[in-house]
């Protein structure tokens, strides 16, 4: 196979907390190592263990968009993944499983949900079997996959007994057994599995050994009983590249740590607690020596302060700004619900902070552990009273990493709450960065007017042209900070002409922040411009639907991608003009309003007619947005509804 | 003690009922139950291993319970009925000290 042409999709399921999370960081450095680009993207419930959770990997030699079904291969270890993935492999693909798991009937799986347990029961009825992990299998194989059923248990026992290792530390190694099993017949040599498990378990030796000795383990097995794959990869165009394999959460932490972030508070919540865990195993550390260098510092980190929840946790970042540390929090929907009115307060007070928010399927507790687009309006008017607060949000892990800067510097320039809006999808995609996508000399520190030495005439909200007034520390001067509405000391007031200066004040900044941010930076349009197809989106669908382009141009429709990227201030005009142009504007969301659509009418009076939707909290694929897409285009549907994934 | 039996496997003969599958010192593994974990000699063994040590489980109303093959905790009751349908009871499960490492945070 060519180098260019390598297109590899794959799937490693299993019990939540059964090695699948270890399995699939081991895939992504193996292909990473070879010289391909990946992404992999975690599905796992809420019940945090035991229940089914599957990794899908997508291996290309550039980054791969989206992942998409059915996959070239799937490896799953225990029943329910049996059952929950065997019509998810493409024919002529394969399925690695454990023969220990045949027998499993579908009503002893005590974490599957009742409706797939009898959505599964019915489809086996229909067809004579018994509702059976054997039977998945049999129906895989019918379907054209080849099933490849390893002996787990006698494979760990050989394991043991090659190592000396005890059980309790072999059994760890299941997951690399199945996992080799994969790669080898992907056709990944052993030498970079076993390179792979090396840098997974760095500091380890004996792990690092045992899980070795169970890859070639396995790769014997599959040599002496299935036969070897019929060719090897070629190694890819990125080889020795030295790469960073990071999570959405991850890179947004990573984002804030060099956009000089000195505190972050939170109170946990799915999917944001990833974001400032890292930032706290961060705190204090050692800068490589070319960041070092550029950036003159020996070390970064920032203060992360776990509150008692969220109200709190909003509190002690305002408090914080005010004292003068440039602060942020992070949160998903429903704890983003309790900081309202300290958002309010914020906003009347100036306060520079980020709320980083980490949309999770909604309303309610909803899928914690889901994907969602549904808190656009929420970010958007939070806060009661007049509330106006920037809104950005990133479409990818590298957009993520810029814009976690630059809301840090736009919320200290104008002093104003930053919602940076993110999702789970993102939260729990891993890829590779290399050093040049997230270079922080393309970033500078802003401050906006941060006065070091105020003197005895400083006025805290002064009345300037641009609304901005200066913005001192507290501790320099006396200083007054208020939710009331105040004169320009900061002394509260219900003065009528006071009021309305006031509210002229923060209006203007606003009509300030609007003429600074250029407009390229709050709407994106990809592709052909003089496409008379546009589709609309934001958030982390944008790689996805930058695949479907392709896709879609492959299929003869020509379309192009207009990326909301800021939503408040609305870059109205920019947005009007382009869908003007268009001949057919169809909406792209992961929510059941169209709420970017409701929001598109509301600024710029122009009404989208067709939609696409995902609700089921599962990873949108490009190759459904197409599907989708082109069924719009051949019958002039007003919306279709997209519900891939498991 | 009563014979207990993974799903469609055949009742196993006397002389391989004594194996740690049915032993009051063993804990299987939550997700994957033929290995396990031994309070008697505090190591993991194969469900199919055995020993000198091995006692029979025995199961007793109002006591909880791990069933592996539903992977879920039972009443005593509860278990003495499954026993029945070839489910395999134990007095408890194994939790890997180092499952940590693979969960997601979860809020």
């Amino acid at each position: 196979m060519a180098q260019n042409n390598v297109d590899i999709k794959f799937l490693i399921g299993g019990p939540q907390g059964g090695g699948i999370e270890s399995a699939g960081q081991i895939a992504l450095k193996t292909f990473i190592l070879k010289g391909y680009q990946v992404i992999g993207t975690r599905e796992y419930q809420s019940n945090i263990m035991g229940a089914h959770s599957y990794f899908t990997i997508r291996v290309k030699p550039e980054r791969p968009g989206a992942i998409n079904f059915p996959v070239d291969a799937a490896v799953v270890l225990d029943a329910e993944s049996v059952l929950t993935h065997f019509q998810d492999v493409k024919k002529g693909g394969f399925m690695v499983y454990d023969t220990t798991t045949l027998k499993t009937k579908i009503a002893n799986i005590a974490p599957m949900p009742k409706p797939l347990k009898d959505r599964l029961t019915a489809f086996f009825q229909e067809r004579g079997l018994e509702p059976t992990a054997e039977s998945a299998v049999k129906i895989a194989e019918e379907n054209g996959v080849k099933t490849i059923g390893l002996p787990m248990k006698n494979l760990i026992r050989e394991v043991a007994h090659k190592t000396g290792a005890p059980l309790s530390r072999v059994s760890k190694t299941l997951n690399t057994i199945g996992l080799a099993t994969t790669l080898y017949l992907l056709g990944v040599e052993a030498s970079w599995i076993e390179k792979a498990i090396a840098v997974h378990f760095a500091a380890k030796k004996k792990v690092v050994d045992m899980n070795v000795e169970a890859a070639k383990l396995a790769i014997n097995y599959v040599d002496e009983h299935i036969g070897g794959p019929c060719c090897f990869l070629p190694e890819g165009p990125n080889l020795g590249k030295e790469a960073m394999l990071v999570t959405g959460n991850e890179i947004v932490a990573i984002g804030k740590t060099v956009g000089g972030l000195t505190l972050q508070t939170y109170y946990p919540i799915t999917p944001a607690s990833d974001e400032a865990l890292f930032l706290e195993g961060h705190r204090n550390y050692d800068l490589a020596p070319w960041a070092a260098e550029a950036l003159e510092l020996k070390k970064l980190g920032s203060v992360v302060l776990q509150t008692e929840d969220e109200l709190s946790a909003i509190m002690a970042a305002i408090g914080a700004a005010v004292a003068g540390a440039r602060s942020a929090t992070s949160t998903s929907g429903p704890g983003f619900a309790l900081m309202n009115e300290a958002i309010s307060l914020a906003i009347m007070a100036e306060v520079p902070v980020v709320l980083t928010l980490w949309q999770r399927g909604g309303p309610s507790t909803g899928l914690p552990t889901r994907e969602g687009q549904q808190d656009l309006f929420h970010a958007l008017f939070s806060g009661h009273g007049d509330n106006p607060k920037i809104v950005v949000a990133s479409g990818d892990h590298i957009e993520a990493f810029y814009d976690a800067i630059k809301a840090l510097n736009w919320a200290e320039k104008y002093q104003t709450p930053v919602v940076h809006l993110v999702d789970k999808y993102l939260a729990s995609t891993i890829t590779n960065v290399y050093r040049e996508d997230i270079d922080p000399l393309k970033a500078q520190i802003e401050r906006g007017k941060l006065v070091e030495n105020p003197g005895p005439d400083y006025l805290r909200y002064k009345i300037t042209e641009d609304g901005i007034s200066p913005r001192a520390p507290m501790g320099k001067v006396p200083l007054v900070w208020t939710g009331l509405e105040h004169t320009e000391d900061g002394m509260p007031t219900e003065d009528p002409v006071v009021r309305e200066q006031m509210m002229a004040k923060r209006r203007r900044k606003f009509e300030t922040i609007a003429r600074e941010i250029p407009d390229d930076e709050k709407a994106v349009l990809h592709g052909d411009p003089d496409a008379k197809i546009t589709l609309v989106s934001w958030g982390s669908t944008k790689p996805i639907i930058l695949e479907a382009l392709k896709i879609l141009e492959r299929e003869g429709i020509k379309a192009n991608f207009l990326q909301l990227r800021i939503f408040y201030p609305f870059p109205t005009e920019k947005v009007r003009k382009i869908l003007e142009n268009a001949d057919l504007v169809i909406d792209i969301e992961q929510n059941d309003l169209g709420q970017a659509a409701f929001l598109i009418r509301g600024f710029t009076g122009f009404t989208i007619e067709h939609f696409v939707k995902k609700i089921t909290g599962r990873a949108l694929w490009d190759t459904e947005v197409a599907l989708a897409v082109k069924k719009i285009v051949e019958t002039g549907e007003r919306e279709v509804v997209v519900n891939g994934g498991a | 003690m009563q014979e207990a039996r993974r799903d469609g496997e055949k009742s196993p003969s006397r002389s391989t009922v004594k194996m740690c599958a049915y032993c009051k010192y063993w804990r299987p593994n939550v997700f994957y139950p033929y290995i396990g974990y031994c309070e008697k000699h505090n190591k993991m063994t194969f469900d199919t291993d055995s020993c000198d040590n091995f006692e029979p489980i025995k199961v007793k109303p109002g006591e909880l319970y791990w069933c592996s093959t539903c992977k879920t905790r039972v009443t005593g009751e509860e278990a003495k009925v499954l026993v029945r349908f070839g489910h395999r009871i134990h007095r408890n499960a194994y939790v890997d000290p180092d499952i940590k490492e693979e969960l997601y945070s979860v809020f």
